[in-house]
């Protein structure tokens, strides 16, 4: 059995949020990783080769 | 009286092979022979079946055959085109890494052009890591499955008043999610991409299989930013808490209450168990996102060599008695290493977390919501936290001294 929450609060806001965080911050890395060079296609290929 | 010349002839000639023979068995014994003398340095059929028969064989012989081009007959001469390499000897170099490799494509993997610890490291992750880390997991659950069945749920032995206290504050607990929430995704879809082809494939197919692997591969790599904000926030809010005090042997003396009711030792914001458990998580939490970085970014951050190093300057090896461990590894050995000691701390990491989240949910009552609203009812903290209790609102806690609880 777990308490109910004070009065005026949203129950588990906090876990909510950091749910929500989680998705953002992966999405976030993803694409700021791409655009930063660091994808493996990026890193690890030379003008020499042609992946596209 | 010709053939009494040629009997004696025939003697003096036996004579002479005995004599030589003898002189050679002396010879032998006084310095063992090569054992690789009648294949002119290659291997021997013994070397390959010890190879077959699974043994450890020096193959010190091979990697420095590897040719000479200082000895290098002259442009002109017979051969003199080869630099003093042949072939065999420069597929060794390439065999054994000492080959001056150049590529145009970057990284240090492009230059490594044959390796062979692929097969030991496949053998190693779908082998004993794969058998022993699984039986660890279904260990603890089932350990835990038996705890609750003996123990039951552990209940607040008061009264409960009905008035909350503030456990944890909002930021507290977005971190601790933060944390939580990557980690239990983190641990799905690693076991499920070390499980995938044992247990996945077989229940929902390749085509089923392969698109989650992609997304489970994504998630597993995007998420772990998230886990490392939150091991580091957590680290943050809780370290000076978790600092070890003189509470805690009391509290370990007793077990913290676990196996038995009204049974509540003094503890602070944190007891002994979960002080076991913050210090777990930050150990190996720094250790599996430095390895996890590193198959991150691969080949780019090698930490095994280095450390390997160190072990042995340090003597650990010596004292483990093992011989010393190699200090010069190729960047696929590194990742190798990395993905294993990866997914050995993990396991560990999982089996400690499992114990974490039963009693922080249908372990203790009450205990969830301290990270669930923040807000816990006084008597469970006066139970659980009795010096923590006294410092937050001032009034006593009961005689925390014969009373605890364990670690939620």
């Amino acid at each position: 059995m777990t308490l109910p929450p004070p009065k005026g609060k949203t129950p588990m806001k906090s876990m909510y949020l950091a749910f929500l965080a989680i998705a953002v911050i992966a999405v976030a890395a993803d694409f700021s990783l791409h655009r930063a060079g660091f994808s493996i296609q990026e890193v690890t290929s030379g003008p020499a080769v042609r992946l596209d | 009286m010709a053939i009494i010349t040629q009997r004696l002839l025939a003697f003096i000639a036996a004579l002479g092979l005995l004599l030589l023979q003898g002189t050679a068995v002396l010879a032998q014994e006084a310095a063992p022979a090569d054992p690789r003398a009648a294949t002119g340095g290659a291997q021997t059929l013994e070397d390959i079946l010890a190879r077959q028969r699974g043994e450890n064989v020096d193959y010190t012989f091979r990697r420095e055959a590897i040719g000479d081009p200082d000895r290098a007959a002259a442009m002109t001469d017979q051969l003199g085109t080869l630099g003093g390499v042949s072939d065999p000897e420069l597929w060794r170099a390439l065999r054994y890494g000492s080959a001056n490799v150049q590529v145009t494509s970057r990284g240090p993997a492009a230059e490594v052009v044959i390796q062979d610890s692929g097969m030991t490291w496949l053998a190693f992750r779908e082998g004993p890591l794969s058998t022993y880390g699984g039986y660890l997991l279904l260990g603890v659950l089932g350990a835990l499955l038996l705890f609750y069945l003996v123990r039951g749920r552990i209940r607040i032995d008061g009264e409960k008043t009905g008035r909350t206290i503030l456990r944890f504050s909002s930021i507290e607990r977005f971190a601790h999610w933060l944390l939580a929430g990557s980690f239990v995704l983190l641990g799905i879809t690693g076991l499920t991409l070390l499980f995938g082809r044992k247990a996945l494939i077989p229940l929902i197919g390749q085509a089923a299989y392969s698109p989650y692997a992609s997304a489970g591969k994504w998630v597993h790599n995007n998420i772990a930013w998230a886990f490392m904000l939150g091991l580091v926030l957590v680290t943050l809010f809780w370290l000076v808490h978790n600092i070890p005090n003189r509470h805690d042997l009391k509290w370990l003396a007793v077990g913290g209450g676990i196996f038995s009711k009204n049974v509540h030792p003094p503890a602070k914001k944190f007891n002994a168990g979960q002080k076991i458990i913050f210090w777990g998580v930050l150990v190996l939490g720094v250790s599996i996102s430095v390895s996890g970085l590193s198959l991150l970014f691969p080949f780019q951050m090698p930490l095994f060599a280095l450390t390997f190093e160190k072990l042995n300057a340090l003597g650990v090896p010596q004292i483990l008695g093992m011989a010393d461990l190699p200090t010069t590894l190729l960047p696929h050995q590194e990742m190798q290493l990395a993905q294993l000691w990866h997914a050995i701390v993990a396991f560990v990491f999982m089996a400690i977390i499992l114990a974490h989240i039963y009693l922080g949910t249908i372990g203790m009552e009450g205990a969830f919501d301290a990270m669930g609203t923040g807000e816990v009812d006084e008597q469970w903290a006066k139970e659980h936290h009795g010096l923590w209790f006294e410092e937050v609102t001032g009034k006593p806690a009961h005689d925390h001294d014969k009373t605890s609880h364990p670690a939620e």
